[in-house]
């Protein structure tokens, strides 16, 4: 919406018998005031600009149009100047851009994107029922007034070739919602389907499909990016799929049968006739876009792991109001870890760095809590190379249990014990690591405890695992090693684990731990805080998903999977 | 020449409590390009009402009393009083009821208005129509101006111009409208404005990218009998 400067002052009458109140929009196409004429009628007067002849013949062929979601034209008149003019209805309220802007940036919910179609199809449809195409759907032609969508612009703006649209930049708005064969002049009705589908994608995630710093970067995605689909509903993903398909011959054919497609996703309905060829699954490309076959909606939640069971799908006629999406249940035990899911390689490695990343920042601040409340020592020099020691061992273990028990996460094929064995392994060399820390920092761990005068193994064979009261590399290794492939730690990491931070689960660990400190003469003190430590870091670290949000979890894996 | 002032209709004698004796005016309307229409009323007292037979100040197309309810600006709040079937934030209300910011007003069965006092710096307060009903005119908004009307892109704008680049202030002194942009060049018939500037009945009010000007609405016998 441009204010800029209008050529008509307020108050004048330009036209003879409407007086101009205000300006309401400017554009490359010409511009638009509110007028009230001498018998008190209020209407919308727009001035041709440019191209008026081409503009003045599409009006015409749209004068007598009667249908209630468009806006209507009253007349076309010129005035003693020669000007024409095109003299519409009024539609008070906001555009849907506003509407957009001001309540929904962020994308609308599916019933109010839903109302917006209804109106939006039953309106274009009629236009392409009487042979006329619309050219020029956006969402700043589109009203809605008493309950009505109103579409506006019927009968202008037809003249629309790539090289002007690369010369006009007032037109930039309209660019991102025009289909891929405008460029090789092909205005089919088609071309209303995609630009409408381009709508309700925005309306749904608050953007466009395709955005770009150029004009001809945006034609150009119009002509070869697929769209991203990803941050829409999964049920509607195919549905737009098929409605912003780049050949206009495989696209939705009507706007009712978007309507219908639209509705029937949403209840989960397999469409009553196959609309496309089936078309071979994509690969999900770099930016997370898929690609789901266009027949098989319902049959892709089928086929979702974990044997999903469609319940309450309900039967209705199209064209009705939207029902409530189909309730998927999945058996309980398929929420935890160690359920099979498709969580792709990619995914995982994103939930490792993730966690490793969270990691640093609460090994921190808890290293540097326990450094504040004097657990490292109250005055000794030593005490803040202590906690730094600590702190390292501990996000140390914490990383190594992320990246280890991450590479496995949903594939539930490996056996406890090679589980087990693997963390063994990584606990080892993390005790290895603890231990050259230590070294290298000149930092001792905390004296033996008086009650641990004698460990039940004090030595493996030849090698000792405590001299002079501290641990020796073999001694952090047993720990470490143990600690590991004890615990369950997968449980620990697990994105459907019971609860993000599980106490019951700290203690037991810190139990273990302090078995072990027993068990193999390892400082007390630092075999607890160690245990209780990389417990509580890899618990917070490791991404959550909350159960309420575990079966579209699953279903957006299942749907990458297809 | 067509003008709000026809959506008054036939002479009707208004309680004299919700009139004040000046004949001035105090009634007006603010086009801006680009954002709508907006009835400025000054007065301390504001009447809302229906089409038939009435004059009350907002006189919506509704199946509404003659005067349906009374707005009054007191001491810095706004009262309602209700003398039809009225709710405030989906309570009835019999007594008079204080308005506050984001008040939603139900008159009747289906008319929906809110009520918003978008600035602390200013007394002046907001009608917004919710539903469909308008005067015979569709209009954009009601100020209830007590000293002055902000218009501008903020959020604590009385009149939201989401293009404009910075606020315009409208004070209404001694039955003067005044404008004045901290930030903004304003004109009139080309001549630069500095400090705050008289506007008189139809005179143009150009910016960067912007430009309104206020009506009048007539204080015409014809229209207003009450008011003799």
């Amino acid at each position: 919406m441009t204010s800029g400067k209008f050529t008509f002052a307020p108050e004048s009458t330009p036209l003879a018998g409407f007086t101009i109140k205000r300006g309401i929009q400017r554009g490359g196409f010409g511009e638009v005031y509110y007028a009230i004429s001498d018998g008190g009628k209020e209407v919308a007067l727009k001035l041709l600009h440019s191209h008026v002849e081409i503009e003045r013949r599409g009006t015409e062929q749209c004068l007598n149009l009667k249908h209630p979601n468009l806006v209507s034209i009253i007349d076309i008149r010129e005035d003693d100047d020669g000007d024409t003019w095109v003299v519409m209805e009024y539609v008070s309220g906001h555009t849907l851009d506003q509407v957009l802007a001001e309540d929904y940036p962020n994308g609308m919910p599916v019933d109010e994107v839903r109302s917006w179609l209804d109106g939006l199809a039953s309106g274009v449809d009629y236009l392409h029922d009487r042979g006329i195409v619309h050219r020029d759907l956006k969402p700043q032609n589109l009203y809605r007034e008493s309950g009505y969508v109103k579409i506006g612009d019927i009968g202008l703006s037809k003249i629309i070739t790539p090289s002007q649209r690369g010369a006009q930049t007032e037109s930039i708005g309209t660019i991102y919602y025009m289909a891929p064969e405008i460029s090789r002049g092909e205005y089919g009705p088609e071309i209303d389907v995609y630009s409408s589908a381009t709508i309700v994608y925005e309306l749904l995630t608050g953007h466009v499909p395709f955005e770009g710093e150029s004009t001809a970067e945006i034609l150009n995605r119009h002509l070869t990016d697929q769209p991203d689909l990803s941050p829409l509903p999964r049920n509607l993903r195919p549905v737009l799929d098929h409605a912003l398909a780049k050949d206009p011959a495989a696209r939705t054919q009507s706007l009712g049968a978007l309507l219908t497609e639209f509705d029937d996703a949403l209840a989960g309905r397999t469409p009553h006739t196959p609309i496309t060829p089936p078309q071979p699954p994509q690969p999900a490309q770099a930016s997370g876009a898929t690609s789901v076959p266009v027949a098989q909606p319902t049959e892709a939640v089928l086929q979702a792991p974990g044997s999903a069971v469609v319940v309450g799908s309900s039967h209705s006629r199209p064209g009705q109001a939207p029902l409530r999406r189909p309730r998927v249940f999945f058996p309980e035990e398929h929420h935890g870890p160690l359920s099979p899911r498709n969580i792709s390689i990619s995914q995982r490695a994103l939930e490792a760095t993730a966690g490793m990343a969270a990691a640093i920042l609460f090994t921190g601040l808890l290293a540097s809590a326990g450094h504040l409340t004097g657990m490292f020592g109250v005055s000794e020099q030593s005490a803040p190379l202590r906690a730094v020691a600590f702190g390292l061992t501990t996000l140390l273990g914490a990383w190594a249990l992320l990246v280890g028990t991450k590479a496995w996460e949903g594939t539930g094929r490996e056996s406890l014990s090679v589980r087990r064995l693997s963390l063994l392994l990584l606990g080892g060399g993390v005790g290895a690591a603890g231990w050259w820390l230590h070294q290298v920092l000149l930092v001792d761990l905390p004296p033996l405890a008086e009650s641990q005068t004698a460990g039940l193994v004090d030595s493996i064979g030849s090698l000792e695992l405590v001299r002079n009261q501290q641990p020796t590399l073999a001694g952090y290794v047993m720990f470490f090693a143990l600690l590991f492939g004890i615990r369950r730690w997968w449980w620990h990491t697990d994105g459907f684990r019971p609860k993000r931070l599980r106490v019951l689960s700290l203690l037991l660990t810190v139990t273990v731990s302090w078995i072990l400190g027993l068990v193999l003469q390892f400082p007390l003190a630092a075999a607890a805080g160690w245990g209780l430590g990389i417990a509580i870091v890899v618990q917070l670290s490791a991404p959550w998903v909350a159960p309420a949000h575990r079966r579209a979890r699953l279903e957006q894996e299942g749907a990458q999977h297809a | 020449m067509p003008s709000l002032t026809e959506t008054r209709a036939m002479p009707a004698r208004r309680p004299p409590a919700s009139r004040s004796a000046s004949t001035n005016e105090d009634r007006f309307l603010l086009w801006i390009d680009g954002v709508g229409g907006f009835l400025l009323l000054t007065r301390q007292a504001v009447t809302i009402g229906g089409p038939t037979g009435a004059d009350a100040d907002i006189q919506l197309l509704a199946s509404l009393s003659r005067q349906h309810a009374t707005i009054r600006r007191d001491d810095g709040n706004y009262l309602l009083e209700a003398h039809g079937p009225t709710s405030i934030n989906q309570r009835p209300v019999f007594e008079p009821t204080e308005l506050r910011d984001g008040a939603e007003i139900r008159l009747g069965t289906s008319v929906r208005l809110a009520f918003h006092r978008p600035s602390v710096l200013s007394g002046s307060g907001r009608l917004s129509f919710q539903s469909d009903h308008r005067p015979t005119h569709s209009l954009d908004g009601v100020i209830l101006v007590a000293d002055t009307c902000l218009l501008g892109p903020g959020r604590d704008c009385h009149i939201r111009c989401p293009e404009w680049d910075d606020s315009v202030i409208l004070i209404h002194r001694r039955n003067d409208w005044l404008v004045h942009s901290p930030q903004l060049d304003l004109e009139i018939h080309g001549k630069r404005l500095r400090g705050e500037t008289v506007i008189s009945d139809g005179q143009i009010v150009t910016g960067p990218e912007l430009r309104f000007h206020i009506e009048t609405l007539a204080v015409e016998s014809s229209n207003r009998g009450g008011r003799r």
